[in-house]
């Protein structure tokens, strides 16, 4: 019980929502909101601590969190702790704390956050642990791989994504008070975004892939365009590109689908034209 | 293979995709039974021979070793890779080297069916946007529940069929596809992250200055071979003595 913070919710609440979240964060995954709908139920299940016999001020809530989010979904899902913990102020102290509050938050949030755990679980714990268990197996097909995976994957992963959670949330409910008055929101985001900014950088140049297929022959000497290029700066093409996808999305607002299409099109005439490879 | 197996390995396909509701969401799906050698073992538990599964499981896990998604964007389909992979090797007497051939194929059409599913489930939005509305809260919630019924006909029907039609009439597909269409959708893969990447850096990214950021974690990664968890910590001190100026400049 010394564990409770002292509110609307309970730990249980909290648990609930942290459980709605995990199960259904991406089930309706889509291209317009992403993965908003998740977020929304999750603080669903805490309405009616929240705003007790409150219809109105339930389908604000609820409406309110409709807009686009996206993290990442397992130890990202952080953010959702703390957009509940702000929303209980909120309740709390209606006068004080505004609208925006855990809109902004959750928006300058989500992005570090995927870039960060995106890191640390997607491309880092992951692999770890599955490394092991093919070693384990590839050669004589043993069971002992498979369940070695799910042993460590179920011992850990969860564990860590209830105590982000958590704590977060505990955070959140302290720090909305403190964050109203001393500004340091805007150096936390700031930081925030450093690092998943930089993360983002490094599994950008690990997850991608474009070469180009072209050499110059003269004579006897062949020029490979890509060795060059890589001498420049490895996986220029890489960089170049991602911010060629960043500015059309961001300051062209081009549609994903049209991009999608675009780089299909873009792929069969490099492959036949050897541009790319 | 019989009815019951490839409902069966139709059934867990589904669970096991990413974005699935019924194992605890991905925890149980995608992160547990979804990932190839899980699946080996419980699909060669199904067809009786889990050994052979795993070691199918194994490769194929090794080839996806790196992949991951990002922004909702995957490069590659690991769920049809792997139980339309898995299955069709066992019940035709591949190789692992063909095994692997084919799972990077549906790897990649499995990417297709991604995106497709993406965009219907929109629909599923302006469901609960319009419940919300109309005051009936506890079924909004519910929507991401049901909702993912069109993740399931995308998932189940493929892999139920391409298993129950077997490796007789998937050979006759893959013979009928060119071979330029893999380097095609080798390349197309290469770049297609950088839709999710992309996707991610509109959120973090507030002022122009800061994809300076984002430059150094992609040089610290090419240029001097770093590893993610050493830019992790780099990025943590950059933070911190951004943190610790921010307030000096305040202060002055």
């Amino acid at each position: 019980m010394a564990e409770e913070v002292k509110g609307l919710l309970t730990k249980k609440d909290v648990q609930k929502a942290w459980f709605n979240w995990m199960w259904l964060n991406l089930s309706t995954q889509n291209m317009e909101r992403m993965q908003a709908p998740a977020l929304v139920r999750s603080l669903w299940t805490a309405k009616d601590k929240l705003y007790p016999d409150n219809k109105e001020a339930q389908q604000d809530l609820m409406n309110r969190h409709m807009e686009f989010f996206n993290t990442e979904p397992i130890w990202g899902g952080l953010t959702v702790g703390i957009v509940l913990a702000i929303e209980e102020e909120k309740a709390e102290h209606p006068d004080e704390v505004p609208d925006e509050l855990s809109s902004s938050i959750k928006n300058a949030l989500m992005g570090p956050c995927a870039g960060l755990f995106d890191s640390l679980f997607q491309s880092t714990l992951i692999p770890i642990i599955l490394a092991i268990a093919i070693g384990i197996s590839a050669q004589n097909g043993s069971v002992a791989g498979p369940l070695l995976y799910i042993l460590l994957f179920w011992a850990i992963v969860p564990t860590v994504s209830w105590f982000l959670f958590w704590n977060a949330y505990k955070m959140g409910a302290m720090g909305v008070q403190q964050i109203l008055a001393t500004g340091i929101k805007d150096r936390i985001i700031s930081a925030a975004n450093i690092v998943g900014l930089t993360v983002i950088g490094a599994v950008t140049a690990s997850t991608c892939n474009i070469k180009t297929g072209l050499s110059f022959t003269s004579g006897e000497l062949v020029v490979d365009v890509n060795s060059i290029l890589n001498s420049i700066q490895p996986k220029v093409l890489v960089l170049i590109g991602a911010f060629i996808v960043y500015w059309l999305m961001s300051k062209k607002r081009v549609n994903v689908i049209v991009l999608m299409l675009a780089m299909l099109a873009i792929s069969v005439v490099g492959y036949f034209t050897t541009i790319l490879a | 293979m019989s009815f019951i197996q490839a409902l069966l390995i139709g059934l867990l396909g589904y669970c096991a995709a990413k974005w699935a509701v019924p194992l605890w969401g991905d925890m149980g799906g995608w992160w547990t039974i979804g990932r190839p050698i899980v699946a080996g073992m419980l699909i060669g538990l199904i067809l009786g021979d889990v050994s052979q599964g795993i070691i199918f499981g194994c490769a194929i896990n090794a080839l996806y070793l790196g992949s991951i998604t990002v922004g909702g964007v995957a490069a590659n389909d690991i769920n049809f890779a792997a139980y339309i992979g898995i299955p069709l090797a066992m019940t035709s007497g591949a190789t692992t080297e063909e095994a692997l051939t084919l799972a990077a194929l549906l790897g990649a059409l499995g990417v297709f069916i991604w995106n497709f599913v993406k965009i219907i489930n929109v629909y599923w939005v302006h469901v609960m946007d319009r419940k919300i509305a109309e005051g009936k809260l506890d079924a909004a919630a519910a929507v991401p529940l049901y909702g993912n019924i069109f993740l399931f006909i995308f998932r189940f029907t493929p892999i139920f069929l391409a298993c129950l039609l077997g490796p007789s009439v998937m050979t006759k597909v893959m013979d009928a596809i060119p071979p330029q269409l893999s380097a095609i959708i080798g390349i197309f893969g290469g770049m297609l992250p950088l839709i999710g990447f992309a996707i991610i850096l509109k959120t973090c990214v507030k002022k122009n200055a800061e994809l300076l950021y984002f430059v150094l974690g992609f040089i610290l990664f090419t240029c001097f071979n770093v590893s993610v968890i050493a830019i992790l910590v780099v990025a943590l001190v950059l933070a911190l003595i951004d943190f610790k100026s921010s307030d000096v400049v305040r202060r002055a």
